[in-house]
């Protein structure tokens, strides 16, 4: 087992092409001009995953959690920490942070932006290996990165997609990061990436 | 946004009520999303092609998956559209599936 570069290479343009499509859809839900790149992506295998270097951070992050089964299963999650999730979407409704109910809004508007990103990487890459995945219901929370690395590991996943992932909003700029977990039969169907396409 | 269309709308939050409600009411156009917790689209369109259901269907959903639209189109459903979709090709959808 072992992701290839070229594998590599191809899974970031596939991922990319699902982020930018994604992007092409927030600029029309909004008058600001979105724009979304996947610079790099990384991904853990078996003992390498301890690596990771979320596992080592504190810190609060806003995470939408869209989990998937059927021909292949696992987690995806759109990452922010927490203070970009507030200047991403101050900057995308004018609110301001401190203003009342803003919390509210922030879980309203970072779930939509997380289920509309992760249904197209998501999308993307089953499209690539002609599969189909049945999604839940994507589920918003704040919580530490490492903790649901922690759980991740320990429910067997072995490996990890982690795309990086820069946001523009006009002259704003915030970073989030993508993860997708996945189990070892899903890491095996995705390794057929290139005979498949 | 399909009442500011100028359609006449009635909500049903969730698969099962909204099969109720088609029962009820005899819509001229169905608009299903996928993803709901219990009775899902699909299950929606699995129980509205049992019933010889002749009301057009048109499935809003974020999932791109081409796999998935090809099932809900075998299914029964005319149309699929990603949310969130334009007022305009909204409009043209509902426009094209009605029945009148």
């Amino acid at each position: 087992m072992g992701f290839s570069d070229d594998q590599i290479k191809l899974l970031r343009e596939i991922i990319n092409g699902g982020v930018v499509r994604a992007g092409d859809i927030l600029n029309e839900m909004v008058d600001s001009k979105i724009k979304l790149e996947i610079p790099k992506l990384n991904i853990f295998e078996g003992k390498s995953i301890s690596n990771t270097k979320e596992l080592k951070e504190s810190g609060i992050s806003s995470i939408v959690r869209l989990d998937f089964s059927g021909s292949i299963e696992g987690s995806s999650l759109l990452v922010f920490p927490y203070q970009s999730a507030m200047k991403f979407v101050s900057g995308l409704t004018g609110e301001d942070a401190g203003s009342e109910g803003f919390g509210m809004l922030l879980e309203e508007a970072v779930t939509e932006i997380g289920n509309i990103v992760l249904n197209n990487v998501m999308g993307s890459i089953t499209n690539a290996i002609n599969c189909t995945v049945n999604y839940e219901v994507p589920i918003f929370k704040n919580e530490e990165i490492s903790e649901i690395l922690k759980m991740e590991i320990a429910n067997f996943k072995t490996s990890i997609l982690k795309a990086e992932t820069k946001f523009y909003i006009e002259e704003i700029q915030v970073e989030g990061e993508i993860f997708v977990f996945l189990n070892y039969e899903a890491t095996n169907e995705i390794l057929l990436i290139q005979t498949s396409k | 946004m399909v009442s500011r269309l100028g359609h006449e709308v009635i909500e049903a939050g969730g698969g099962a009520l909204g099969l109720e409600k088609i029962g009820e009411t005899n819509p001229d156009c169905i608009i299903c999303d996928l993803l709901m917790p219990e009775v899902s689209g699909f299950m929606v369109l699995e129980e509205l092609q049992k019933k010889g259901n002749t009301i057009p269907v048109i499935i809003l959903t974020a999932d791109i998956q081409d796999s998935v639209r090809e099932t809900c189109l075998s299914l029964g459903a005319r149309v699929v559209l990603n949310k969130p979709p334009k007022d305009v090709i909204l409009g043209e959808a509902i426009n094209n599936y009605l029945n009148l």
